[in-house]
């Protein structure tokens, strides 16, 4: 961390500075409590809340007292439960198959550098550029049929897990990662007879502890965001993730029993990421400065 | 010694093997659907009857829906707005929080909590704050204040800013953890030089920060833009596009012709014109500012 | 504009009459084997938060197979979703059978994404016995069939019995006028925080009950002459029809506060008690009470009003269809379950009793306003058999089921309907959210917008 920000540490402690700044403080706080975490915490309320008081009295306590048995109906009758082991597994699969291209990719690019890897890097690359829209339609066909396999892959997990992983971008960090890794390990390891795969066992993937994680917060991150995709590829109410599953209910749910369900499929990755936040933090920021 | 085996001998194997995930992935579910692109959006298809060939008839078809410069005018409005709304604020947030010392952690977990929430809780936990009636969340609050109510959602005029307003919420933790990290390889010399010649905060912040911060802004100014031409889940969810066409995008044009309409020839075609024209966009951005990356 | 006299006659005939330019022609299906095992997939299984639903229908599937060994049932609770019905035939994941509304059946069969049914039903000794002019609603002009009517129902004027009376209304004497909705509408409207009248307006159902409440002011939306449909969206119903809507909504202030509601939306707003009045299909009975918890006593359905000129009502139901890529023997296997699930508690003594006993035990509603399948004779016979369990106060419909056999019942516009109702769902929301909207204008440029769809369709 840096000793000094654009404040010195000597501005910091004149009085007239530091009351200004820790009022600064104080209010944008307080501001972000209520923007950011408000709505979370209104909707912690309203999880346990009637009908009636969400939409009549929405910032009164409890008028018509606790209604615990709102999670209960929500847990059991609309499948929630069903639904978020749906998205775990879904989120599962990204992962691994994220990091498996990304890994295995970035090495290949990075360190082994085959002849062809400067077309195969460019052309994994350009996908970075080129807007996710154009492809919408066409993949959905593509998932229908598979070239080369004629497989069918909707209403089954696949049809989620491998457009996933060709993210670009994962490539990318893990490929500049590995870049950056001391040439010599390698060179030393090469000389000792040791074959492509043992020095990605041994050396690489000990070392990359830390870009596995970012990619690992990132794939899990995005997928628990997916929404338009699995609502399309995967049909069956039974296969189906939270976010497809809450959407589809919002329709013909009661609200009290809507907003329990929400409730529900937020708490997870809230105290996940409470748990660990400064690998989040670290992630995301992480991400930012390979895009800049 | 055969040339394949001497190929497997320098481990042209191993290395084949190490591409092969990233090259089938890629190949299947990037370039192919591309390339399908290409070929589609000449051809009438529901992929249930036999697809034809109908030449350039899908994209004449496409610019003759009314709906069309409905759905891009509001598109384009959709992106300003986020833009106006949405790109100074995490630059704000993310110099102040660039500043604290011990409630660092706390302010970065406050920022970043939204984009924990999947967006289609969050769309459908705003519709509910959006409520229009007197009773409504956010119209109690504006209440308070002797404002209100207002329709948000549903008025023509309210509707799109309401919407962009969420978007920015669910959206602006990414950017501003982004900065903030961004912040950290600001060398502190600079501001330490500036406070010799005398130079207050809002001029440190204006002279060095922010063109420090330059190649990293200009980069997610131009994402950011990509990132809300294409949107689409907020709009579905909320409005479905009303009322009067107000809130109907580029996207959900594309979605109802293809998933709706189950003409996916109509669909791609659209889809081909969109995609052209932000790749034009980011290449015309990109040059123009490339002089301007350097501080 | 046509005379009263002969839209009875078009109004029954009008959605048969459709060119169909691509047609699949029928398929010889000879050579099934009626006795080969085969596995059925059958969509609109209740889902588990309607568990008394769900609880008949495995009832129903474990009852069939007993009847047909050869045939396994595998429930999905795939339902129709006009956003991605496409993807689902694409995708190929459209279950053997399950329903469509009506006004999708015409685009649908045009389109090829449901199966050509016509040598199937041939000479079926149930389906035979249909209502001609509801099996009518299955077929394109040139008389294939696409699918089997599992349920139908004539839009009507939907309203709250405990809304009227907290308003000082009389609920057995529902309007006869638009008139006497909008004044209703505003007694509602003072009397509680309930819509006095509103419409569904999204996912095309602002243009479906806006063609309803044109017909009532004597309007249709569309005019064929021989070969050439035109689009008359601007008439003078039309306008009348959303008159009123503005005028509720802005003179009276008692439309309510929301103005993007889907049919769903709509459905759970009245069994919430925050709808007054508003006009839907009179089959909502057995949605409302058995599946969304609204008292079944507080439920009005009455006949749809009509203007001096009104013209009659639209006609609406379900459709159970075939996908296109089941093997004839699985169409085959998917008709005997939809005429055992759907159809056979009219014709079976049995099954009727089976059925209503079930359906009590479940607090399902029996004696609900529907629109019967078959001869009026079939159908009051089935509801002797049944008079047992009927749990529905039959008096407070008196009037429905007065109004079935003389309203006249009409079909949806003929061409492009889907697409027409998407622009006419615009329409109705510019009405209800902008108090200054040009009701003459939207519907002139509507029209011209209309007139191109329909024109795209028929190239």
């Amino acid at each position: 961390m840096n000793e000094r920000g654009i404040l010195s540490s000597g501005e910091r402690r004149r009085p007239a500075t530091r009351v200004v700044f820790t009022g600064l403080i104080v209010a944008v706080l307080a501001c972000l409590a209520v923007v950011a975490a408000g709505p979370i915490l209104w909707l912690a309320k309203s999880a346990v809340s009637t009908s009636q008081d969400i939409l009549r009295d929405p910032f009164g306590w409890w008028p018509s007292g606790i209604r615990w048995d709102n999670l209960v109906r929500a847990w059991n009758g609309m499948d929630i439960g069903r639904a978020l082991a749906n998205t775990v597994w879904i989120a599962a699969g990204n992962w691994f198959f994220g990091l498996l291209v990304a890994l295995t990719g970035g090495y290949s690019l990075a360190i082994l550098r085959p002849r062809y890897a400067g077309v195969v890097s460019a052309a994994v690359m350009a996908t970075l550029f080129i807007p996710g829209v154009v492809s919408l339609v066409s993949l959905y066909l593509t998932v229908i049929d598979v070239p080369g396999v004629g497989a069918n892959l909707i209403d089954s997990y696949w049809a989620v897990w491998l457009p996933a992983a060709a993210h670009a971008f994962n490539v990318l960090l893990v490929k500049n990662f590995f870049a950056e890794l001391p040439k010599e390990v390698f060179e030393a390891a090469k000389v000792d007879g040791a074959n492509s795969f043992e020095v990605f066992r041994r050396i690489v993937l000990p070392m990359s502890r830390p870009i596995i994680a970012v990619v690992s917060l990132l794939t899990l991150v995005s997928a628990w965001k997916e929404f338009l995709w699995p609502l399309l590829v995967l049909p069956s109410p039974d296969l189906q993730p939270l976010s497809v599953v809450l959407y589809k209910i919002s329709a013909t749910a009661e609200t009290s029993t809507l907003v329990a369900a929400m409730f529900i499929a937020v708490i997870l990755p809230l105290v996940f990421f409470l748990l660990f936040q400064k690998q989040f933090l670290r992630s995301a920021g992480r991400a930012g400065a390979v895009k800049g | 010694m055969p040339p394949l085996s001497r190929w497997t001998q320098r481990g042209g194997l191993g290395k084949l093997l190490f591409t092969a995930p990233m090259l089938i992935v890629f190949g299947l579910f990037s370039w192919w659907p591309i390339l399908r692109s290409l070929v589609l959006s000449f051809q009438r298809t529901n992929l249930v009857t036999d697809p034809t060939w109908v030449g350039l008839r899908n994209f004449s078809r496409v610019l003759a829906d009314p709906l069309l410069a409905t759905a891009a005018w509001n598109t384009v409005w959709f992106t300003v707005l986020a833009l106006v709304v949405g790109f100074p604020v995490p630059v704000l947030l993310a110099v102040f929080i660039g500043e604290l010392r011990r409630t660092r952690t706390i302010a970065s977990v406050l920022v970043y909590v939204p984009i924990i929430i999947p967006p289609v809780v969050a769309v459908l936990l705003w519709k509910q704050l959006y409520d229009p009636s007197e009773h409504g969340l956010l119209n109690t609050v504006a209440g308070w204040a002797g404002l209100g109510p207002f329709p948000w959602l549903q008025s023509a005029e309210t509707a799109m800013p309401s919407i962009v307003v969420q978007a920015t919420w669910a959206g602006f933790g990414t950017t501003t953890i982004i900065y903030v990290a961004a912040l950290m390889s600001v060398p502190p010399e600079l501001y330490e030089a500036a406070e010799l010649d005398g130079a207050g905060v809002l001029r440190r912040v204006w002279h060095i920060t922010l063109p420090q911060l330059r190649p990293v802004i200009l980069l997610m100014l131009i994402l950011q833009v990509i990132g809300t031409f294409q949107v689409f889940t907020e709009p579905y969810v909320m409005t479905g596009g009303g009322p009067d066409n107000s809130t109907v995008t580029l996207l959900m044009l594309i979605f109802k012709y293809a998933f709706v309409a189950g003409d996916f020839g109509k669909a791609t075609a659209l889809s081909l014109m969109l995609a052209v024209f932000l790749t034009a966009l980011s290449a015309v951005y990109l040059r123009a500012t490339r002089g301007w990356k350097r501080s | 504009m046509l005379h009263h006299k002969n839209w009875r006659l078009a109004g029954i005939a009008m959605t048969g009459i459709i060119a169909l330019t691509a047609c699949s022609s029928g398929r010889p299906e000879a050579g099934a084997d009626p006795d080969a095992k085969v596995t059925i997939h059958v969509g609109n299984m209740p889902t588990k938060d309607n568990a008394d639903n769900l609880a008949l229908f495995n009832k129903q599937v474990a009852a069939f197979q007993k009847l047909h060994p050869n045939i396994t049932v595998v429930g999905e609770e795939t339902k129709f979703d006009p956003q991605t019905f496409a993807a689902l035939v694409a995708g190929g994941s459209m279950p053997t059978t399950m329903q469509v509304p009506y006004t999708n059946i015409q685009q649908l069969a045009l389109n090829g994404q449901v199966r050509d049914i016509t040598d199937l039903v041939k000479g079926d000794a149930v389906l035979s016995k249909l209502n001609p002019a509801v099996a009518k609603q299955t077929q394109n002009a040139e008389g294939h069939t696409f699918g089997v009517v599992s349920a139908a129902y004539t839009m009507a004027f939907i309203y709250n019995r405990a809304l009227y009376e907290k308003a000082g209304l009389d609920p057995d004497a529902p309007p006869k006028t638009w008139d006497e909705v909008r004044a209703n509408a505003r007694a509602i409207g003072r009397s509680s925080d309930a819509a006095g009248f509103t419409i569904a307006t999204t996912t095309n159902s602002g243009g479906w009950i806006l063609t309803t409440m044109a017909y009532a002011n004597g309007s249709a939306i569309q005019r064929r002459e021989g070969d050439t449909v035109t689009s008359t969206i601007d008439a003078v119903g039309v306008k009348d029809a959303l008159t009123l809507l503005h005028d509720v909504r802005w003179t009276d202030q008692a439309a309510g506060k929301n103005f993007l509601l889907s049919q769903d939306d709509m459905r759970n707003s009245i069994a919430a008690g925050r709808i007054g009045q508003t006009v839907l299909g009179a089959d909502l009975y057995r949605d409302l009470v058995g599946n969304r918890d609204m008292p079944g006593d507080d439920l009005g359905i009455a006949p749809l009003p009509q203007s001096a000129t009104g013209i009659g009502t639209l006609g609406g139901g379900d459709i159970a269809v075939v996908s296109p890529k089941a093997a004839p023997s699985e169409a085959a296997a998917a008709l005997e379950w939809v005429k055992f699930r759907y159809l056979n508690r009219f014709l079976d003594q049995r099954a009727a009793v089976e059925w209503a006993e079930t359906s009590k035990a479940g607090g399902l509603p029996v004696g609900a306003p529907e629109v019967p399948l078959f001869s009026p004779e079939i159908y009051d016979r089935y509801l002797t058999w049944v008079s047992a369990y009927v749990n529905v106060k039959r008096d407070n419909y008196r009037a429905y089921f007065d109004s079935l056999g003389k309203l006249p019942i009409l079909g949806e516009p003929p061409v492009a309907a889907q697409e027409t109702y998407a622009l006419l769902d615009a329409v109705t929301q510019q009405v209800l959210t902008k108090q200054d909207a040009d009701i003459p204008a939207a519907l002139t440029q509507a029209r011209t917008d209309a007139q191109a769809l329909i024109d795209a369709a028929a190239q």
